[in-house]
């Protein structure tokens, strides 16, 4: 790496999502103003009720708007006298050309899914190629679920890359056989499924008459099958949970794997780290006392993204 | 409550109707950790505070360190629009013990004068006759510097925990200890006489059952047998048949788990007895449990068995056969629970039903962590190197640190983020503590940011 310990090169960040996990990696980059000069925080998504029981830089009044914008604003109001320059921009990743990902010292996501991780993976993969070694991102990639989450580190062409953990990941839900769904259903979820997959294929969820259909055809299906309904949870924001696969989020999951991926940057630019045999992938649990578990991802001599680099 | 939606699928209404009754109390100086602890307490939907400042008296809560991300700890509570109460007040050595039955939890962050501890460990060396020495809730104690940092979490009761939300729940199908109703359903079922396609709907627990009724009494019934006596069945099953799969691979679940309850009855003898040597204060929950536990002593002196608690896991099945078979598990464990609960009138009739409801339910879950003996000074006496370096520099006994340049580099480099881990897991340690779900840590972890490790170990 360029970065050798006590030089004074300032650094160039972008940073993917601007939700819980994001507004904490962009709050904790700013005391580090003698070494980065410039942040793009980039999100597509607008801001909603359910974000803010983890989100410090939107309020209610924000709901709707921009979250890269309004996290940018936020800083703008706050710390008029910054010196590092904060862009923000409300745009699909996808859209993220070459030219402009190559600008980047480091790249650092704190994503929700996983299509855009992958992207940009190629592309800074790509990059490193295309330059001979020339150019080399690092790119930390955050992620959490409730009590748990997870810090991937990626040396293009060093380290393992996103794509060789591809196989890693829990398979998308276990798939219960749509026969069973449609004449076998046993819990409220394959009641669930089948409502939203067959009866009732064109409901919108934004819609609160809607939802309240969806309540009605669920519970008469569940009436019919004898499927007993625990009056206590079952509810709209029950049915939302199932069909939007919604994953449980909290404050302080966000700041601790936010956290982590950003003292990964300092230790990069403080070259803390041998990158021969980098422990690049950690995991945390705290849903059982404190887990946290750190290991080399080895790389996936097959990977279709990285095997030729 | 839709604001809190996504966290509400982690602990529900119970647990988030303690967060936003509990009252928290901060001792510390205004610094990253404390604000960014309060942040991710507010955030969630505590609020009530008391933060007993040990900065310089001057400037008792505006912004004169550079470090900080809010100028003012009033931007924090503004983070919830409903109304957080602080009440901010120097740190003082002659506090009134009373003072600490006010709070569900004590944290106490970052402070550098050893008198504090010593406050403490004076409280609870205070003879146990000494009414008011009753009351000392949970302590948390963290500290980050550079790359580092620690979080130590000290019960001085036993702690319980009734959802721990195990990732994978253990169902207990006590195939081989059948009631009269669950034989009368299964004795329905008589495999010779069903045809090909009820044979594939059939769930699995009825193969299990069947296999077990099935091995001479003189024979060992074990998984092993089970597999035998399935491998040879001769039935119209093809080996895709899905339930003909499950029932190979759950047949573990067969039998009454002795494992569990080994572990079940080892966690109420301990409880029991931890709760008989301390008689200091516990929370609500807490007591409610050990009165439970107690009850259901009595229960498995007469019943022998750790009851049901209802639910069996999805299998491949026809819908009338699994939903039947459902209702004979939740009927059983209604019956078994009125007979619990039959006892729990007699000896403890104020524990509301929902509560009971709750234990039942969790019997096959239940957590609890000890408390502790030791005063909070014996922290010193860690044989975790790297905790007994951070107490040093915390409490400016630095000579005592042997450094080489990485780790002196790693004291230097901005701890903002590293404030932001430790402060992430004090908060979440404080609530797993006060919803009483999920076990917290047992009851120190430290984190090494430089290798990127959290070593968790008992004080
Ligand atoms: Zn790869």
């Amino acid at each position: 790496m360029n970065y050798n310990s006590g030089s004074a090169i300032t650094i160039k960040i972008l940073i993917l999502g601007a939700g819980g996990l994001g507004s904490e990696i962009l709050k904790n980059l700013i005391p580090l103003n003698k070494i980065i000069n410039e942040i793009h925080i980039i999100d597509f998504d607008t801001i909603e009720l359910t974000n803010l029981n983890r989100q410090f830089l939107f309020n209610e009044n924000d709901i709707g708007k921009p979250k890269a914008i309004v996290a940018k604003s936020y800083f703008d109001n706050h710390f008029p006298d910054l010196d590092i320059n904060i862009i923000a921009h409300n745009e699909d990743i996808f859209n993220l050309s070459m030219d402009f990902i190559q600008s980047f010292n480091f790249v650092i996501s704190g994503l929700d899914s996983i299509e855009p991780r992958r992207f940009i993976n190629q592309k800074i993969l790509q990059l490193t190629k295309d330059s001979n070694y020339n150019i080399c991102i690092p790119f930390i990639d955050g992620g959490t679920e409730g009590f748990k989450g997870h810090v991937k580190t990626i040396i293009p062409g060093i380290t393992s890359c996103w794509e060789c953990s591809i196989d890693t990941l829990p398979s998308i839900q276990e798939t219960v056989p749509m026969c069973t769904i449609a004449n076998n259903p046993r819990s409220i979820e394959h009641i669930i499924q089948y409502v939203i997959n067959v009866q009732f294929t064109n409901a919108n969820l934004d819609d609160k008459s809607h939802l309240d259909k969806l309540l009605q055809l669920c519970i008469e299906r569940a009436n019919q099958f004898n499927i007993t309904i625990d009056e206590k949870k079952f509810n709209v924001n029950y049915i939302l949970g199932v069909i939007k696969k919604i994953i449980p989020s909290v404050s302080t999951t966000n700041a601790i794997i936010a956290g982590q991926c950003c003292n990964m940057l300092i230790k990069i630019y403080y070259d803390l780290l041998n990158f021969d045999n980098l422990k690049n992938f950690s995991i945390y649990n705290g849903s059982d006392s404190v887990f946290n578990y750190v290991y080399v991802h080895q790389r996936n001599p097959n990977c279709t993204v990285c095997s030729s680099i | 409550m839709e604001k809190y939606d996504r966290q509400l699928r982690l602990w529900g209404d119970n647990g988030q109707s303690y967060i936003e009754s509990a009252n928290i109390c901060i001792i510390g100086p205004h610094n990253p950790l404390l604000q960014e602890t309060l942040k991710n307490l507010i955030l969630p939907g505590f609020k009530k505070f008391n933060w007993l400042n040990t900065s310089d008296s001057s400037n008792i809560q505006s912004n004169n360190n550079n470090d900080l991300f809010f100028n003012d700890i009033n931007d924090i509570l503004k983070l919830n629009e409903d109304k957080v109460e602080l009440s901010i007040e120097l740190w003082n050595n002659s506090i009134d013990k009373s003072f600490w039955k006010n709070f569900q939890i004590l944290i106490i962050l970052s402070i550098n004068d050893k008198s504090i501890i010593s406050y403490f460990d004076n409280l609870l060396s205070l003879p146990k006759n000494d009414n008011d020495s009753l009351y000392l809730p949970p302590i948390i104690l963290a500290h980050s510097i550079g790359l580092f940092g620690y979080v130590h979490l000290k019960f001085f009761n036993p702690h319980f925990i009734l959802e721990t939300h195990p990732d994978y729940p253990r169902y207990d199908l006590i195939l081989d200890k059948p009631w009269p109703q669950l034989k009368q359903f299964m004795d329905k079922l008589d495999l010779t006489n069903l045809n090909d396609s009820l044979i594939s709907q059939l769930p699995y627990v009825v193969f299990l059952y069947k296999a077990i009724e099935a091995i001479p009494n003189n024979e060992i019934k074990s998984t092993t047998s089970i597999k035998n006596w399935l491998g040879n069945i001769d039935l119209p099953i093809n080996n895709g048949n899905l339930n003909f799969i499950q029932a190979k691979r759950y047949s573990y679940l067969a039998f009454y788990d002795t494992e569990s309850e080994a572990r079940i009855l080892k966690i109420l003898k301990d409880a029991v007895k931890f709760e008989s040597e301390s008689n200091l204060w516990r929370d609500n929950f807490n007591n409610n449990v050990i009165k439970l536990v107690k009850c259901f002593k009595i229960y498995l002196d007469e019943f022998k068995f750790i009851p049901i608690n209802g639910e069996i896991p999805d299998m491949e099945s026809k819908s009338e056969y699994f939903i039947e078979l459902e209702k004979v598990y939740r009927a059983k464990s209604e019956s078994d629970k009125e007979k619990f609960k039959g006892i729990t009138r007699q000896n403890c009739p104020e524990i509301p039903d929902d509560f009971i409801n709750l234990f039942w339910k969790n019997i096959r879950n239940i957590a609890f962590v000890k408390p502790s003996k030791k005063p909070i000074h014996y922290i010193w006496d860690t044989s975790d190197l790297l905790f007994r370096d951070l107490l040093e520099l915390q409490f400016g006994t630095e000579n005592n640190v042997q450094m080489d340049e990485k780790f002196q580099l790693s004291l230097v480099v901005n701890s903002y983020s590293t404030s932001s881990i430790i402060a992430g897991i004090a908060a979440q340690e404080v609530l797993k503590v006060i919803t009483h779900q999920y076990v917290p840590v047992d009851d120190a972890l430290v984190y090494n940011g430089l290798d990127d490790e959290i070593n968790t170990f008992s004080i």
